[in-house]
């Protein structure tokens, strides 16, 4: 794996994390500006009922893994992720991309380095939202304890030069508050019918009784699904790594940049395509400084890619999560625009 | 240069320069808010311009200019950043212990982080707030990051001080924000440390 760590950048990063954390770390809190949208998250995770048996990490009965089809970059580090209903509850889909989450659901994303676990993250479905919290594992992986609100700098080496730190309760919101459904990873594309990857899809959860209401249309396998295409796989990358955030509803709905997928896509350009290829940036950065979104054929003069492919933080994307480049993403979505997207002007004249 | 700028805690001078600047308020290329019609509760204006100025938001987001009887805030450009205008290179060298150091205008400053420049808070849709929501200025406030989610909010910005503010108070803060001219004042990226 090739780092794009270059050593300012090295260095502006850290001075950002140390002195914005050791003022905030240092301050008495005043009780003001908790993004939590229901009650406070347990001391630690073994309360949450995560393990069965917490020194052997046995997960508990009921508690169902799975993996989305599109996950979250995190600078490679392994992920687990667990889903707990409620006995006898059931996750309603009638809205297909607004599932309704029962009170009592408990969702976990354990992140893990070399076996080691490094923070286990949780959600949990309370009267009125949401509780966020982040639980930090000790070094010997005897236990894991609530994450203070500013999170933890530094909690792991993931590369020489570039270390994971845990979110601090604003972090989780700056994603999770960026559309509608709170969850992320866990809805009607990420567990498409028959989508590759380990764990239920929706047919499974349907047959289980964990998920009721999804349309019929949405239940049915193709046969032969066959590899995902190019296009489906950059789509479903900028999806599952930027969507929650660049998407027609939420806070930022205002750039007019959408790059979720739907699993009711309606005919026409995807909302990917149509908000970025040949349109004009509305910003640019020092790493970032081309002036299209996309320029099909010339992933040199993208700004996205640009994003995608820096970690200046001034200018990356995604802008908090992640220290070290996805270069595999960043393989697929330049070979994407270079040779899959086409000029929107040249699409157009071929339209009769 | 008569009169050599030293507003309070500079320390150290950036390589700057202070070309002349016309009055800046207001702009013709200006943009205001497609909100902007929308009243402002006046009780909350004059609470929210309380805060600012106890809070000496001026200090640093109004850049300062030379006066009769010193450097002041130039309150024809309030709350507009750093001067696009001022051109800021690199930061100066620190020895003995000094830490951080800001320009003239005291709307740049130089420290471990690199050097910042000061944000243009007026409503400008294209270069101050205008385009953002009260709720995007509160979780930018109490996260320390652009609109909440974005890239990180530079020291010396005391975000995690004012992180701590009441809703009530930020909202005052944001509705005053919102009742100043737009002022069209580009500012620049950091710039980030020196390689040594």
């Amino acid at each position: 794996m090739r780092f794009h760590l270059k050593n300012d950048l090295v260095r502006y990063s850290a001075a950002l994390s140390i002195l914005a954390t050791s003022a905030w770390a240092a301050l008495p809190a005043l009780g003001s500006g908790d993004p939590g949208e229901g009650q406070s998250a347990p001391a630690t995770l073994a309360e949450t009922g995560l393990y069965s048996d917490f020194a052997s990490r046995i997960v508990g009965e009921g508690i169902v893994a799975y993996q989305p089809r599109f996950p979250l970059w995190t600078d490679g580090l392994d992920k687990q992720r667990w889903m707990q209903l409620p006995a006898g509850a059931s996750i309603d889909a009638a809205s297909p991309e607004l599932w309704e989450f029962p009170v009592g659901t408990k969702l976990w994303k354990q992140f893990a380095l070399g076996g080691k676990p490094i923070e286990t993250r949780y959600m949990e479905r309370v009267e009125g939202g949401w509780v966020f919290a982040s639980y930090a594992w000790n070094e010997d992986a005897s236990a894991a304890t609530l994450a203070p609100r500013q999170g933890v700098r530094a909690a792991a080496e993931i590369a020489p030069g570039a270390r994971h730190d845990i979110p601090g309760s604003f972090d989780c919101a700056s994603c999770h508050r960026g559309q509608k459904q709170r969850v992320l990873g866990l809805g009607p594309v990420q567990l498409a019918a028959g989508r590759t990857g380990d764990g239920p899809d929706v047919v499974e959860l349907t047959r289980r009784g964990l998920l009721r209401g999804l349309p019929e249309r949405f239940l049915s396998a193709p046969a032969d699904p066959g590899p995902e295409s190019r296009e489906v796989l950059a789509r479903g990358y900028l999806h599952g790594n930027c969507g929650h955030c660049h998407n027609s509803e939420g806070p930022l709905a205002s750039l007019q940049l959408d790059l979720r997928m739907e699993i009711d896509e309606p005919a026409g350009e995807p909302a990917a395509i149509r908000t970025t290829s040949g349109i004009a940036a509305s910003t640019s950065a020092r790493s970032a400084p081309a002036a299209l979104r996309l320029d099909p054929g010339n992933p040199e003069g993208s700004q996205l890619l640009q994003r995608v492919g820096t970690r200046d933080p001034f200018a990356q994307m995604p802008p908090l999560g992640t220290r070290v480049v996805d270069e595999k993403a960043l393989e697929l979505l330049t070979a994407w625009v270079r040779h899959d997207l086409v000029q929107p002007t040249a699409a157009a004249s071929e339209t009769p | 240069m008569p009169n050599r700028l030293k507003p309070w805690f500079v320390v150290l001078l950036a390589a700057a320069t202070l070309p002349l600047l016309g009055a800046g308020g207001g702009t013709s290329t200006a943009k205001t808010p497609a909100d902007a019609s929308k009243a402002l509760d006046p009780a909350k204006v004059e609470r929210g311009r309380y805060l600012t100025t106890v809070m000496f938001c001026n200090d640093c987001h109004t850049p300062f200019k030379m006066g009769e009887n010193g450097p002041e805030p130039d309150m024809s450009r309030m709350l507009s950043g750093h001067p696009a205008s001022v051109k800021v290179t690199g930061a100066p060298a620190f020895d003995n212990g000094w830490a951080s150091a800001a320009n003239e205008t005291n709307t740049a400053w130089a420290g471990a982080w690199g050097v910042s420049f000061t944000a243009n808070l007026t409503p400008d849709v294209e270069t101050g707030l205008g385009a953002w929501s009260e709720d995007e200025f509160v979780a930018a406030v109490r996260s320390g990051r652009h609109r909440g989610r974005g890239r990180p909010i530079l020291p010396p910005m005391p975000w995690p001080f004012l992180s701590q503010a009441s809703d009530d108070d930020l909202s005052a803060i944001y509705t005053f924000l919102r009742s100043l001219p737009p002022i069209s004042n580009r500012v620049p990226d950091p710039i980030p440390p020196a390689a040594n």
